[in-house]
């Protein structure tokens, strides 16, 4: 990486960050700061709900999906238009009416104390440990690929974003987030524009297109009702319309997004933006991977793409192996090369025959020998060591990036990957201590602190979990499994959540006592159907190996279930 | 909020859908295209 690359990023970001602490420097009320003074308008409240969404890992994973598998991830997509629809018609209003900070305010109103809190401790605990993740995981694949020291990438992305959060409180995360969107949308356009030159250098687009329809990767929908099937059309508009109904709907780190908004026009069109352009910019995200693809059936893409794995092979004396794999590769990409040609040829002669049908079972193979030698380097590191991580996906596009494109474009590409972690990062720290704030501090400590007390304690508060993002990234590489136990934490939570939510917005002769118990009863019953499927409990196979999006429906369904029931019998013993 | 403005609310909501299910539709064109 060139001075040039250097600067772009390190410019880019530090502007950015300079720029949002100066912009907000004056914060004197609460609402100023948790609120952002409650007069951003729909365009702001638009883009700073898509940049929290979007983290370093969407731009990491998504083209590297798109090159593995195609279009297909874009129907997880499908739900999040009616859960917006859903929002805005009625959540909105009502968060309004009552003039909240938090979402978990309303359901003291509705319900009770304990019903809030137990909501305001699952989001804590849940998103506290997410944000370092949203530090970590862009800084692991970064310091492999680029060779960067792991801890001061971990430090300088944290410490980036708490100066301006802490600081600026709310509005400077809006402020900011609309120029990283700027950068996010720079640099994948471009990256796009170059990769269509270099495509168009060699082959038509229809062409190219057609080889990679043929390899699989133009297929957008599936309608099976498979269930190991983790993308169908079904599971995106079920469980994508649970989990974006529970993120968008129930997670402070959204929530307080569009209440930033000047009133309930300005923050339903916020909604409606993203629900217009999320389903197109991620289609987008995805077939830049797809032309990912088509450039390396042009250029030999590395047998791996996580390069530091091979040098580890190489270290542990699998040298021999792994020469003998890489010949065949090579081998196999001429073979690959020539199929591609004859395709393509049948193609612009007309696509249609014998000749042409034989081409195309002729680049299927060879493709799908490239996979096998592929898995058989998987299979050897996994021979090393079990544990190892074989999934390059989030490799793909960072190799391409930084082989291919030109001095400059690529610091500006590294920039976005940054922007993309720092402003899901910087929403996720401002949600944490406006609930730590105002559901706990001040609902349980302090109810009559004044003003400026308040405003003091909410950026300590900041200033606190920020800290414990960045420890929290600094020590995740020590343990294996702590970035798949996070996750799934927020898989296991998120369903009980939007369950609780789901009965005081929409069965309104539900009180208190009964959400909150089927809440604990709905949570019980994913832990144990969960844990039941770790250790193979024999009731449970018939679960076979459905996800963790299921966990939302199942956790809900059971909180909305139990709630009804509890309140019904509840009541019958009562009268 | 009066009646008119929820009207105009509702005629959104039905465009957002609509767009998705025209998205949908094309998707499998395309799907359908390249198979």
């Amino acid at each position: 990486m060139g001075w040039l690359d250097w600067t772009v990023m390190i410019g880019t970001l530090l502007a950015i960050a300079a720029y949002g602490t100066w912009r907000t420097r004056h914060q004197r009320t609460v609402n100023d700061y948790l609120r952002g003074g409650g007069e951003m308008r729909w365009f702001t409240i638009g883009l700073s709900v898509m940049a929290t969404q979007a983290s370093a890992i969407t731009f990491l994973s998504a083209p590297g999906l798109g090159y593995e598998s195609g279009l297909r991830f874009v129907q997880f997509y499908f739900g999040l238009p009616l859960a917006l629809v859903l929002i805005a018609a009625f959540f909105i209003p009502i968060y309004y009416r009552l003039r909240v900070y938090t979402a978990y305010e309303y359901l003291e109103q509705r319900f009770d104390l304990r019903t809030r809190l137990l909501a305001a401790s699952l989001f804590l605990i849940q998103r506290g440990l997410a944000a370092g993740l949203t530090i970590f995981a862009p800084a692991i694949v970064l310091s492999s690929l680029l060779g960067w020291d792991l801890n001061f990438t971990n430090l300088f992305v944290g410490i980036l974003v708490i100066v301006y959060t802490v600081s600026g409180g709310t509005r400077a995360v809006s402020v900011t987030q609309r120029w990283q969107m700027g950068v996010i949308f720079l640099g994948m356009v471009l990256a796009f524009g170059i990769l269509v030159y270099h495509i168009t250098q060699e082959v038509s687009m229809p062409v190219a297109l057609e080889l990679a329809g043929t390899a699989g990767r133009m297929q957008v929908l599936d309608f099976s009702f498979d269930l190991d099937q983790r993308y169908t059309l079904w599971t995106g508009l079920t469980g994508g319309l649970f989990l974006a109904l529970s993120y968008f709907g129930t997670d402070q780190s959204q929530v307080q997004r569009y209440l930033t908004g000047r009133n309930v026009r300005e923050s339903r069109l916020g909604l409606m933006f993203n629900a217009a352009l999320k389903i197109p910019m991620q289609f987008f995200i995805l077939f830049t991977g797809v032309l990912v693809f088509i450039f390396y059936l042009y250029q030999q893409p590395p047998l791996f793409f996580n390069e530091v794995a091979l040098e580890r092979l190489e270290e542990q004396g699998y040298g021999e192996e792994l020469d003998e794999l890489q010949g065949r590769y090579d081998q196999n990409y001429q073979q690959l090369q020539e199929a591609r040609q004859l395709l393509s040829e049948s193609y612009v002669a007309g696509g249609h025959g014998e000749a042409s049908a034989s081409a195309k079972s002729l680049f299927r193979e060879q493709l799908a020998e490239d996979q096998q030698l592929r898995q058989e380097l998987k299979n050897l590191l996994l021979e090393v060591d079990p544990e190892f991580k074989v999934k390059d996906t989030n490799y793909v596009f960072l190799t391409f990036v930084m082989e291919y494109l030109p001095a400059g474009v690529v610091g500006l590409i590294l920039a976005l990957i940054f922007s993309a972690a720092m402003s899901s990062t910087s929403s996720e720290l401002n949600a944490l201590s406006t609930t730590s704030s105002i559901d706990l501090y001040r609902r349980l400590f302090n109810r009559e602190v004044s003003e400026a007390q308040h405003l003091r304690v909410s950026r300590w508060l900041t200033l606190l979990w920020g800290s414990l993002a960045i420890g929290f990234a600094l020590t995740a590489s020590l343990f294996d499994n702590l970035i798949e136990m996070v996750n799934l934490l927020g898989s296991l939570f998120y369903g009980s959540i939007l369950g609780i939510f789901i009965v005081a917005f929409f069965l309104r002769w539900i009180k208190g006592r009964a959400v909150f118990w089927a809440a604990l009863v709905g949570e019980a019953a994913v832990l144990l159907i969960h844990f039941g499927r770790v250790w193979h409990w024999e009731w449970l196979s018939f679960m076979g190996t459905i996800g963790y999006l299921w966990y939302n429906v199942i956790g809900c369904g059971l909180v909305v279930l139990t709630a009804v029931i509890l309140q019904a019998f509840g009541q019958k013993r009562v009268s | 909020m009066n009646r008119s403005s929820s009207r105009r609310w509702r005629q959104v909501y039905a465009l957002v859908l609509l767009l998705l299910a025209a998205e949908i539709i094309a998707f499998y064109f395309l799907t359908e295209y390249y198979r």
